[in-house]
């Protein structure tokens, strides 16, 4: 146990000094609270609903966080691990092969709780924002996204031969789902023909689910989302399992 | 501690490794050498149960790696090719990670004053030099407090002083009675460390045995060389026991035959009054024995 809490701790300290994680998952979500919330406030819209931008917007946020942990850093640093060795030296030690990528999971994973933390105390400080649907549900409909986008990038982390690679293909995950599935524009705003599209990328219904909850939904009225998640986690969990080379 | 029975490995259609076998007694420093792609590292990570071997038998301290992978790291350490951390890691915290790992790890402050890095314990290992960081991986190697260590071509890319530093740590724990595998290109290195040394091409072994005996079996001559006004070569082609006579401005040099004592071929110059300014005598070296036994770095392409 002694071990699994420094690898973890060790990996911690880490992430923390690691700008570019720190900046996109913690300070840019955050920041694009601040201005959006600047730019349009969080007065009661009657379109949206009687809903505010903040909002709106929160869980939608909350993807964008996941998404830097979960398809930046989580694979990056495997990937990286696995190119400088570092896997292969933790595999001559007597610790269980499997802990530290178990500590990087979990501690990408803390990061995130984090990060969404923040983002919950700017908005609430700052906008007055307060959450209209269920902080459990929220959290279940969270820790369902976070899974599936995780799996998606243990399966990056298990596919890419280098650390470059690993680059290349998390930006091109990354950024479509960054773009195109409502954490930066609302999904609501895309034409009837791009909304079809962007129902392939697993984080649209993640935030989908999150921003319906948090906005007072039941979970039951997600149950198409709840299985395109469940399922693209199940596919990539078992492909990356399969797939997952230490050296 | 160590022994490898018959190891062969694959990669595809290509054999790395090609029956090998050798046994690594207890507190020898073991060297196994040979050109890059030789197939060092492959029979370490085999050895390790770290890569699957195709064929054959390994025993590390009577142990079956793969088997007994928890239990054999607790008794070995293990230094790769090629520095193993992660970014932005300081030197404090990798020595804390990895004696996580171990019940009953030395203090690494300790290992760290030992090693001269007392004072590098807050920096970055990425700002470390080659040779502190290779020293920074024997201390990780030792933490465990392990019976055997096995270090991969710790000093390629280290200054010739840097290396020599690590030859003394190496020697050192041969002192703390510590059985010693090591991979090197470096024949120099080899001498000078190992007890006794397996050479390898192309994933088989060429010879093996204690380095002395490996310079013996290639049956290499003495090179003698002497400052000498003599121009004539012809005044010394019939000495005994000399061959290959070669003049250069001033000086000769010519191969002594082993079973020629140097005293006979200076007193044979002397009948001949051949005036002596200079000799040197070179023995054959471990590195004369490679490159007759393997050839140079293109025979290993």
């Amino acid at each position: 146990m002694k071990a699994y809490l420094t690898i973890f701790w060790t990996e911690m300290k880490l992430i923390f000094r690691n700008f570019i994680v720190v900046f996109f998952s913690i300070i840019f979500p955050a920041g694009m609270v601040l201005l959006f919330g600047y730019m349009y406030g969080n007065d009661p819209i009657s379109e949206w609903g009687g809903y505010g931008m903040v909002d709106i917007s929160f869980g939608a946020y909350v993807g964008m966080s996941i998404c830097v942990t979960g398809l930046m850093s989580l694979p990056l640093t495997l990937a990286q691990y696995r190119q400088k060795k570092v896997l292969k030296q933790f595999k001559a030690t007597p610790a269980s092969s499997g802990s530290l990528l178990a500590s990087q999971v979990v501690m990408n994973f803390i990061f995130t709780v984090i990060s969404v933390i923040l983002l919950y105390l700017v908005a609430r400080i700052v906008f007055g924002y307060t959450m209209a649907g269920s902080f459990c549900l929220f959290a279940v409909a969270f820790l369902l996204t976070c899974v599936c986008i995780f799996s998606i990038g243990m399966l990056i982390a298990s596919v890419a031969p280098n650390e470059r690679t690993a680059t290349v293909i998390c930006y091109l995950v990354y950024f479509p789902m960054l773009f195109l599935s409502g954490a930066t524009m609302p999904y609501e705003m895309f034409p009837a023909g791009m909304q079809r599209f962007v129902n392939i990328l697993p984080l649209t219904h993640g935030i989908k689910m999150m921003k319906g909850v948090s906005l007072g939904g039941q979970l039951s009225a997600y149950g198409t989302e709840i299985a395109v998640l469940a399922g693209v986690a199940l596919v990539c969990a078992a492909l990356s399992a399969v797939f997952f080379k230490w050296e | 501690m160590l022994e490898v029975e018959g190891l062969v490995k694959r990669y595809g259609q290509k054999t790395a490794v090609a029956d090998v076998s050798f046994t690594v007694g207890k507190g020898e420093i073991f060297g196994l050498l040979g050109p890059n792609g030789a197939g060092k590292s492959t029979i370490i990570e085999c050895a390790l149960g770290i890569k699957k071997r195709d064929a054959g038998s390994v025993r590390v301290l009577g142990m079956e790696p793969k088997a007994n992978r928890r239990a054999l790291f607790k008794r070995v350490g293990v230094q790769f090719q090629q520095s193993a951390y992660q970014d932005r890691i300081r030197v404090r915290e990798a020595c804390v990670l990895i004696s996580s790992l171990h019940d009953r790890p030395l203090p690494y402050g300790e290992l760290l004053k030992d090693f001269g890095l007392a004072d590098k314990e807050r920096q970055m290992v990425g700002s470390l030099s080659g040779g502190e960081r290779q020293k920074l991986s024997i201390i990780l190697a030792l933490l465990p407090d392990p019976e055997m260590v096995f270090l991969d071509e710790l000093t390629t890319g280290l200054d010739p002083s840097a290396r020599r530093d690590m030859w003394q740590y190496i020697q050192y724990l041969q002192q703390r009675e510590i059985t010693v595998f090591l991979t090197t290109h470096y024949m120099e290195e080899a001498q000078h460390l190992c007890d006794r040394v397996c050479m390898l091409d192309h994933g088989r072994i060429v010879i093996q045995d204690t380095v002395p005996r490996v310079i013996d079996a290639c049956g290499l001559t003495h090179i003698v060389s002497i400052k000498t006004d003599v121009r004539d070569k012809d005044l010394l082609s019939d000495m005994k026991g000399i061959s290959d006579i070669q003049m250069e401005a001033g000086v000769v040099h010519f191969s002594m035959d082993r079973d020629v004592k140097l005293i006979d071929v200076i007193r044979q110059l002397d009948e001949r009054r051949v005036d002596i300014a200079e000799l040197n005598m070179k023995s054959p070296s471990l590195e004369d024995a490679y490159l007759h036994l393997v050839g140079g770095e293109e025979a290993a392409v």
